[in-house]
């Protein structure tokens, strides 16, 4: 092994040792500490390491793409707020935030993609690894670490708002960063995980969905790079069969996905609810994943199962009778092994969406995960 | 390049289940509304003050309110693990000039569905102020024995879910809890 390898490598271990903690213990201050240790080894590799320079083909054009792509997506995500509406940021900008946050997430940027693209160097499948995982843990020290995980929601958010996304992240800037260099990836990082510091609003996109397009955005533009800088190979002649089915395939998995997306988020014509509860025992059981059709003044009958809203509680119970009140509907409700009429009533703004099929059994991998962290906490 | 693929691909499809999985809205079903209030309207024994529970962790009561003098709400989150509680503060005053007051739990009860056995509750009345030491409290009986002019009492109400609801029970349905405490005068 070369002195270099054996150096990079102790300051990679070096890095995951100092990062870990912090991830996994550290409630507050974390980021700041994390800037500091990443800088801190990103100038010691780059003074020690002898062999962290080399060729990068494109670096400006791929910079201006990038750039241009997230700039792009920007633009689309803000203006699906027209349609989401809008929300304020967490965290204000201000020079407390730009002390605390913004400065410190940069340099956790930055110093981590140096140090991938030394390591990446290399050329050796051990340095692409330790590279991938000390960028992971970087972007886990950007979130501020896994110390306030308290709730199934906070669990869910933290691996599909950040881990997810930060595999399909780093997938792209391993290749990005291997061919182009260091600082696309860094602009790309920074400029997604900035936005909601910079800017005082943000779209109310339902987490599901944000999910869905953070995993997916990376591997667009790495698709989009790809096309458009990898040589062309040459190909063993493929069969016109084989192609059609191909494209069949991608079509159906891309229709399935778009699919799953619309009903899962809930915020289009159609959404899902898993069946948690034996009220509707018979019609609905347990289990059950019900596919509502989204209310929009509807007509409703004595017998239709809707969800409604109560309380913060989504409940799918069967309309049981109607009173019309001083121009409002009254809807009560009663489900359907309960001995008791539901108390109270709802009104149609309570109402979410009209019952329209059901697929049985398939929502029990939902609860069972909703259980098992419940159970624990 | 190919097994790289193939593996994206793969990683891409347990993702994306795994969001549809996570993310899945679920029904829910049980939620718990309680309203207590000290009623002999003639003596001047009120409601000050409600609250959430700060010291309680994961407290299910999302909001403990006045409603007026002598009628508070508290409204809990879903709950369906046992051992799950939603605990609620409530301060009572004697406004009264010059008399004591005694304050009784007398009834209390649980209209709804099939769920009432599956809830503990319990109701815990606790000095403002430990110096307080003419504020007689009897703790095992759940009562305060004498609130002098002026004073203040703490009461505490726990509502603790005693049975998970699980697959196999059935009939879940919303509750609604009313107390009722007697102030007597005193003297």
């Amino acid at each position: 092994m070369t002195r270099d390898r054996k150096i990079l490598y102790v300051l990679a271990a070096a890095v995951t040792a100092g990062l870990l903690p912090i991830v996994l213990f550290v409630r507050s201050g974390g980021r700041v500490l994390a800037a500091a240790w990443l800088t801190l080894l990103a100038a010691a590799i780059c003074l020690l390491v002898k062999k962290r320079r080399a060729l990068s083909v494109n670096r400006k054009m791929v910079l201006l793409l990038t750039a241009t792509f997230m700039l792009l997506y920007l633009t689309v995500f803000y203006l699906s707020g027209l349609y989401f509406g809008f929300v304020k940021t967490a965290v204000p900008f201000n020079f407390k935030s730009l002390i605390t946050y913004i400065l410190p997430i940069l340099l956790i940027l930055s110093a981590s993609e140096i140090i991938r693209r030394v390591l990446l160097m290399q050329e050796s499948t051990v340095a692409s690894a330790l590279a991938f995982l000390c960028c992971l843990l970087a972007d886990l020290t950007v979130i501020g670490g896994l110390r306030n995980i308290r709730t199934f929601s906070i669990l869910m958010d933290t691996i599909s708002l950040t881990l997810l996304p930060a595999v399909t992240t780093g997938i792209l800037c391993q290749f990005v960063s291997a061919r182009h260099g260091a600082l696309p990836p860094i602009v790309y990082r920074a400029m997604l995980t900035l936005a909601p510091y910079l800017i005082p609003v943000t779209p109310a996109i339902p987490n599901a969905l944000t999910a869905f397009i953070t995993l997916l955005l990376p591997l667009v533009l790495l698709l989009f790079l790809r096309t458009l800088y990898e040589k062309r190979q040459k190909r063993a002649t493929v069969s016109p069969h084989a192609k059609r089915l191909g494209y069949i395939s991608a079509g159906i998995g891309i229709l399935l996905g778009a699919g799953l997306i619309l009903l899962i988020s809930c915020q289009f014509r159609f959404g899902t609810v898993v069946i948690a509860t034996g009220s509707m025992t018979g019609e609905l059981n347990v289990g059950d994943a019900i596919i509502y059709e989204r209310y929009d003044d509807q007509i409703i009958t004595e017998g239709t199962i809707v969800v409604f809203e109560k309380d913060r509680s989504l409940i799918v119970h069967r309309v049981v009778e109607i009173e019309r009140i001083n121009g409002q509907n009254r809807y009560y409700t009663k489900g359907d092994a309960n001995e008791d009429i539901d108390l109270g009533y709802i009104t149609d703004s309570n109402i979410k969406g009209i019952t329209n099929f059901k697929v049985s059994y398939i929502g029990y991998p939902s609860l069972w995960l909703h259980r098992i962290f419940e159970n624990r906490t | 390049m190919k097994k790289r693929k193939i593996a994206i691909a793969a990683f891409l499809l347990c993702a994306c289940m795994l969001i549809g999985v996570g993310f899945a809205a679920i029904s829910r079903e049980l939620y718990v509304v309680g309203t207590v209030n000290v009623s002999n309207s003639s003596l001047d024994v009120f409601f000050v003050d409600a609250d959430t529970d700060a010291d309680t962790t994961d407290n299910f009561c999302t909001e403990a309110k006045l409603v007026d003098q002598t009628h508070v709400r508290m409204t809990t989150d879903v709950m369906n693990t046992k051992g799950q509680k939603a605990v609620a503060v409530f301060v009572i005053e004697n406004q009264m000039p010059d008399k004591a007051a005694s304050i009784e739990h007398k009834a209390h009860t649980m209209a709804g569905g099939l769920n009432s056995s599956y809830f503990r509750i319990t109701r815990e009345f606790i000095r403002v102020d430990e110096a307080h030491t003419d504020v007689i409290i009897d703790t095992e009986n759940s009562r305060v024995d004498t609130l002098p002019a002026g004073r203040s009492v703490i009461l505490k109400i726990t509502i603790e879910l005693d049975q998970s609801i699980t697959a196999d029970l059935s009939g879940t349905s919303q509750l609604e809890l009313t107390g009722e405490f007697l102030a007597t005068s005193i003297g």
